[in-house]
């Protein structure tokens, strides 16, 4: 057991091994790793090691030799910390504590890529926190006008959220126009059509949770990494959950179903019918439309007549058959949005 | 020379690290670099006439995704209680802290730092609550690492307090 977990600690890289020699003694036990040399000047393999140059560690020895003198194999962990190097460059590490057969060791890691992704975890999460509680806010101001609100929040959410495939700022647009359009001519309030334009803009806002490397990708996706990119709903319903405002409720309900089909052949549930929400079978139809009419990081964009085509083979199995109609009914002005609000030069993928 | 540790303290996002930086290498950066654990940073100061070295312990924010150990207050001279005006909540996790270090330490020096006041046309907090914060014998000063306003001024004062108090 000890061995087994002392020899976990040894595969690593990056990894300094010291044993506690005196009192305030210690000697690295592998091959010093370089970065020792760089971040802890005045320590060489042949005069020892200085932890006085990090303040930190000089505070953690206090808990360290406390640790020691249990004489117990639990470890004992650091915080992760930062010491900047003399070059300026900022490296990440955690140190842990124990005794192993009655030696103390210190065990210094170099946190490289877990510190970097632990920190990028971190500071997503941490975004979606700020995010969801500006939103909230925003969303119940009443002095603003509603159409200014959602300006600014589409661009923050674009912002702030900063995923990076397609999902550009036009598409967002036109996208919750065509929503909007479909919800008035449903009949629904003014009050309801204003919500729908604004929670659907959030459709997509899982896709922060998606490597890049999946999110990007110009070729087919394989099945392992669709199954990763389906995840993309459930982390936006994530993100929107438990709140209190109806916009924030229905953009919950969107990201998480619109990519649920009709006849209950979708993901992430596999929900058929009246059992998607009406806001989310909306949005299906308009984003599904808006995908193939435009360029996307795997393909350039069809022509019109292509892209009804297939959507007229879609009508009752991926759509509602009465939302499609609705939608070719109204495909006059949806086309008017599409001329309005077309992807500027800059934001057009690579044609490969 | 004399070495007195600082901690920053308050919830994640309301400027801990950017006022180090702009305190310490006067820079200021837009984009939120989500901290991870502990930085110390060191700057030399003048106390009347006589050096000072600050270690500014940037400690990760406080919120669901961490709490931080307290041991690393331990041997702390002081602290400051960051708090983000346009976010109301910031001050209730700066006051939680600022109870929990009393309990645990004892009376230090400290500041709260009402962080953000380049933004004070949209500040949540408000100046009544500022002034029943004060009423209850903390101290507050304005900063702005974005501009550097009440920056030096605050990192000044507390070192004066340390000094005063040992
Ligand atoms: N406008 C403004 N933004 C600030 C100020 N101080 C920090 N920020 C921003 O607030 C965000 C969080 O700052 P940071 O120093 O990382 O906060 P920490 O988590 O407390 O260390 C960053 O985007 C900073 O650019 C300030 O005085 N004014
Ligand atoms: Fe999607
Ligand atoms: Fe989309
Ligand atoms: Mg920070």
């Amino acid at each position: 057991m000890r061995h087994d977990s002392l020899n976990r600690l040894l595969s690593q890289l990056d990894t300094l091994v010291l044993e506690r020699v005196g009192d305030d003694e210690f000697r690295p036990l592998d091959p010093a790793p370089p970065f020792l040399e760089q971040v802890f000047p005045g320590t060489s393999p042949d005069t020892g090691w200085n932890y006085r140059s990090s303040p930190f560690l000089e505070h953690f020895m206090v808990d360290a030799r406390a640790h020691w003198a249990e004489n117990t194999d639990q470890p004992l962990w650091s915080e992760y910390w930062t010491e900047t190097d003399p070059q300026g460059e900022e490296h990440s590490f955690q140190a842990v504590v124990m005794s192993v057969d009655g030696v103390d060791c210190l065990v210094i890691f170099q946190q490289a890529n877990m510190g970097a992704e632990r920190r990028e975890l971190l500071r997503h999460a941490r975004s979606n926190l700020l995010l969801q509680r500006y939103l909230e806010n925003e969303v119940d101001k009443r002095t603003q006008s509603l159409r200014e609100r959602e300006e600014e929040i589409v661009y923050r959410l674009l912002d702030a959220a900063d995923y990076r495939d397609e999902e550009t700022g036009t598409h967002i647009r036109r996208m919750s126009l065509y929503a909007a359009l479909l919800a008035e001519n449903l009949g629904w309030s003014s009050m309801m059509v204003d919500k729908i334009r604004l929670a659907s803009s959030m459709h997509d806002i899982g896709k922060i949770g998606i490597p890049d490397g999946i999110l990007l990708k110009a070729g087919r996706l394989s099945a392992s990494e669709f199954a990763v990119m389906e995840k993309h709903t459930l982390i936006g319903g994530e993100i929107l959950a438990g709140s209190k405002t109806d916009v924030l409720r229905m953009a919950h309900d969107i990201a998480v179903a619109h990519h649920e089909n009709w006849d209950g052949s979708g993901y992430p549930h596999g929900l058929s019918g009246e059992r998607i929400p009406t806001a989310a079978r909306v949005v299906a139809v308009c984003d599904v439309f808006d995908a193939l009419a435009h360029d996307r990081v795997y393909r350039v964009a069809l022509p019109l007549d292509q892209v009804l085509d297939i959507m007229d083979k879609l009508r009752g199995t991926k759509f509602e058959p009465r939302l499609f109609d609705l939608f070719m009914r109204l495909l006059p002005r949806i086309l008017e949005i599409k001329e309005q609000y077309k992807d500027s030069e800059r934001h057009r993928p690579p044609l490969i | 020379m004399i070495q007195k540790k600082i901690c920053m303290l308050g919830a994640f996002a309301v400027g801990k690290t950017s006022l180090v930086r702009r305190f310490v290498k006067s820079i200021f950066d837009d984009r939120y670099l989500t901290s991870l654990g502990v930085k110390i940073d060191k700057k030399v100061v003048e106390v009347d006439g006589q050096e000072v070295m600050l270690l500014l312990w940037d400690l990760e924010g406080e919120d669901d995704f961490h709490t931080l150990s307290t041991s690393y207050l331990r041997g702390t001279s002081g602290y400051f209680l960051v708090v983000d005006g346009t976010r109301k909540e910031t001050l209730g996790v700066a006051l939680d802290i600022h109870k929990r270090i009393r309990e645990q330490m004892g009376d230090l020096p400290f500041y709260l730092l009402a962080n953000k006041s380049d933004l004070e046309s949209v500040w949540e907090i408000g100046k009544d609550e500022l002034d029943s914060v004060r009423a209850q014998g903390i101290p507050v000063r304005l900063t702005s690492a974005k501009l550097g306003s009440g920056v030096e001024e605050s990192f000044a004062e507390l070192a004066a307090s340390l000094i005063a108090d040992s």
